[in-house]
């Protein structure tokens, strides 16, 4: 696994570079105008950017029959996937620590219990999309296009939902007709949907390992 | 090493197009040549060989059980990503390949001469050769499997590439094979010839055997009348005379020894082949 991660890495090298540097630019912005409230948004550039680094490497590897050789590693189908989930779990977790150290900033707007939220979002995009670029790669638009209907226009919707949810919740704290401790409530959810969706992941791990076993190049 | 590699009654069918029941070893020490046109099935042979490709029917065996771990491989195209620098490669080939020995592709860098602060899209095709090459040797494996290495190359480079194939083959426990539709590349440097058309093996057996076994006749027409058509694979006709390509040099020599016959080449082997079939 250790030589498939250490080419994930290297090709993402310039890629991290960009993402940390528009990150501090988006943070400092955030913290010079905090009347923008742009810290929201932020959030969704976060999520796009880790899974870009995943469509990156999924373009990657469809280039120059890089699959069909690693095919022929000895072991190579099944370390190629365990190296790319490994690599997804640690984008996963960096993640995590920004929109934990976001909902630390910008609390009022972010409330904590958003990290745990919007990591699990982000667990279910990788579970969904990860074997999807495994099976037909990312080059096809086709592929582009189910992944967006799959996975962004669901969570969007759900997302929006949710909103709603809140927001008539928070209304309805406000105005009594609620007990108080809702919070909790979220705050729980919080943390028990990232759990979820780590399993989500596992499972899409071995889907994905079966799909490389099959696989022909 | 009796055997790099056997394989066994081999099918792969995609239904417009089927590698059909395919059979050959290399034998230790050795290297085979795969040779056929564009499409014959070269490719799909070694991809079934290396588990790219998962066959119909039939069964490989590599390296007496020992899998894919001693073997070296070549593709037609460098695979490695073109952002990627030199080292980069070698670093992270060090990670999927046992065997690895650094200094080793640290020599074959500086013996091919390719910059290790290069990028793989910055290396001219030769070059990317070249990198794969020392990629597939610097894990020391018995069986190097070559695809069209060689084609798209310059002869210098060729010739620079074969001679290092020859030294690989040092003992026993090394074996080659290659596929090419550059015959001459093969015919310097192969012991056995496989000849793949359409998917099936046409012509296959020692290199030496099988060129002093067919006979290339070159005749007019009135004398290639009386020749057996059962000794005739193909013949080409011009407006000074024809050629032929006769089956069994011995046969021919004894019943016509007024007909001179020269030694074929590889080429001459593919050409008249497929001729033949082509009426």
């Amino acid at each position: 696994m250790k030589g498939f991660l250490r080419r994930d890495l290297s090709l993402l090298r310039f890629w991290g570079w960009v993402c940390l540097v528009m990150l501090a630019v988006a943070f400092a912005l955030a913290r010079a105008f905090p009347r923008v409230r742009i810290s929201g948004n932020l959030v969704y550039f976060i999520l796009i950017f880790g899974m870009e680094t995943l469509y990156l490497l999924a373009t990657y590897d469809g280039m120059g029959g890089w699959l069909a050789y690693a095919a022929a590693v000895p072991g190579g189908r099944r370390k190629m996937v365990d190296a790319r989930y490994f690599l997804a779990l640690c984008v996963a977790l960096v993640l995590a620590v920004v929109l934990f150290l976001q909902s630390l900033l910008w609390g009022e707007e972010l409330p904590l219990w958003t990290a745990g939220y919007y990591t699990a979002a982000f667990f279910f995009l990788l579970s969904v999309n990860l074997p999807i670029c495994f099976r037909w790669g990312y080059t096809g638009s086709g592929v582009r296009l189910a992944i967006v209907l799959l996975t962004f226009v669901p969570l969007g919707i759900m997302g929006g939902i949710f909103n709603g949810v809140l927001q008539s919740a928070q209304a309805d704290l406000a105005r009594g007709a609620l007990r108080a401790d809702v919070d909790g409530f979220f705050t729980a959810l919080a943390g028990v949907l990232p759990l979820l969706g780590l399993g989500t992941l596992a499972l899409s791990w071995r889907l994905s390992r079966r799909i490389m076993e099959k696989k022909e190049f | 090493m009796e055997y790099a590699m056997k394989l066994d009654h081999l099918t792969k069918d995609f239904g417009s197009f089927a590698l059909k029941d395919v059979s050959f070893a290399i034998p230790g020490g050795t290297i085979l040549g795969l040779i056929g046109e564009n499409g014959a099935g070269k490719s799909t042979a070694i991809k079934c060989l290396l588990g790219i490709l998962h066959p119909t029917s039939g069964s490989v065996e590599l390296l007496e059980g020992e899998g894919l771990i001693g073997v070296g491989y070549v593709p037609d195209e460098c695979p490695f990503s073109d952002q990627l620098k030199v080292a980069q490669v070698g670093a992270s080939c060090a990670g999927m390949f046992p065997g690895w020995e650094d200094s080793l592709f640290d020599h074959y860098l500086s013996k091919f001469e390719l910059p290790a602060d290069k990028k793989v899209k910055e290396l001219s095709r030769g070059m990317k050769m070249k990198l794969s090459i020392a990629v597939a040797l610097a894990h020391r494996p018995k069986l190097l499997v070559l695809d069209e290495a060689t084609s798209g190359l310059d002869p210098v480079v060729r010739d620079e590439i074969l001679d290092e194939f020859l030294a690989f083959l040092s003992d026993e426990d090394h074996a080659i094979l290659i596929s090419s539709h550059i015959t001459s590349d093969l015919e310097k440097i192969c012991d056995y010839v496989v000849y793949l058309h359409k998917g099936q093996v046409t012509i296959s057996g020692a290199k030496d055997e099988l060129l002093s076994t067919y006979g290339k006749l070159s005749c007019s027409k009135e004398d290639l009348a009386r020749v057996d058509p059962a000794l005739i694979v193909g013949r080409r006709e011009g407006e000074y005379g024809c050629q032929a390509l006769i089956n069994d040099r011995a046969a021919f020599q004894k019943a016509w020894p007024d007909l001179p016959l020269d030694t074929p080449t590889l080429e001459d082997l593919m050409i008249f082949t497929t001729r033949s079939e082509r009426g």
